[in-house]
């Protein structure tokens, strides 16, 4: 349709049809498609904006210097990624930032890498994360000001492809 | 009239292929398997933005706007601006709802599906005007009644 005639009602009615139930099949397949990894409301997932909702919030302690006071600090929830997101950490830019994985199998990341081996989901609970849809283990992160404030939480279980996405909201705070 | 109608059907055949290539050109520029609920928001956003505007254009000019499909595209990429920012390395800020809410936008009541609807109700209202107001070009002009 360049705009040029006046379509007839039979079009008009044809064009509708089309177009809503183009478009309600593409919600569908979005609805379908979602992984069990994913947050309930995908709203919440990777909004990409510091201080959403609640935050910020005091972020609780993990551990002795969990988080690291006077500096940011990305407390990952590597769930069973430890290893794929250990070996990812090295190469991206997290200068500066204090890097805690949480991980319940003992994996070995690198000499900056808090690696703290404790129940993923009471950590992720403590920081509020929401619960993904099958209810397993959540995976994804928190980023923590310099005044141990949590400004951001989300689920990602796709984090270790999207890790300069962390550095993006690192940059924010 | 049969050589004029195949061109003119090839015409709006071309504009729909060159739409979808543009969407999937916009869907492959989300990453990872949660992206399908960001681009319908914004697709959504857009469309229902477009519908309302050429809805106006046809109620004040009395003629279909033309090259409809092209407005639907351009509200997506506007209501998109902020995500090409955060893929520079650009984290999203309250301001940038600016771009058609392009936040609070997914945080309304039943997400995803009220804008469907409202996408439905604004192409409802669209449709009606062109149905109503539009007349053909060349047609002689209407004496106010």
């Amino acid at each position: 349709m360049t705009g040029s005639d006046v379509p007839s009602r039979r079009v008009l009615v044809v064009v509708w049809l089309l177009a809503v139930f183009a478009m309600g099949a593409v919600l569908l397949v979005s609805r379908a498609t979602r992984s069990a990894g994913d947050d309930v409301d995908p709203a919440r997932q990777r909004p990409g904006i510091l201080d959403l909702g609640p935050l910020p919030v005091a972020a609780p302690t993990l551990a002795a210097g969990v988080p690291a006071p006077g500096g940011p600090t990305v407390v990952f929830f590597a769930g069973s990624q430890a290893p794929a997101l250990c070996a990812e950490l090295d190469d991206v830019g997290l200068d500066g930032v204090a890097v805690v994985v949480v991980t319940t199998d003992g994996s070995a990341c690198g000499p900056d890498v808090v690696v703290l081996e404790t129940s993923g989901r009471e950590a992720a609970d403590a920081y509020g994360l929401p619960p993904r849809r099958d209810g397993g283990d959540p995976v994804g992160y928190a980023i923590v000001d310099e005044e141990g404030q949590i400004r951001y939480r989300t689920l990602d279980p796709a984090v270790v492809g999207l890790l300069d996405e962390v550095v993006t909201m690192v940059g924010a705070l | 009239m049969s050589a004029r109608r195949p061109a003119g059907a090839l015409r709006t055949c071309l504009w729909c292929a060159a739409v979808v290539v543009v969407e999937l050109l916009l869907y492959a520029s989300y990453r990872s398997h949660d992206a399908r609920f960001h681009w319908l928001t914004h697709f959504l956003v857009g469309a229902f933005t477009a519908l309302v505007a050429m809805a106006a254009w046809v109620w004040f000019r009395r003629r279909p706007a033309p090259y409809p499909l092209v407005w639907v595209v351009a509200a997506h990429l506007f209501a998109m601006v902020p995500d090409f920012l955060f893929q520079a390395g650009v984290a999203h800020e309250w301001w940038m709802d600016l771009f058609l809410l392009h936040i609070r936008s997914h945080f309304v009541p039943g997400r995803n599906l009220a804008w469907l609807v409202l996408f439905g109700l604004a192409l409802t209202a669209h449709l009606v005007v062109v149905d109503r107001r539009a007349r053909p070009a060349g047609s002689a002009p209407l004496v106010p009644t």
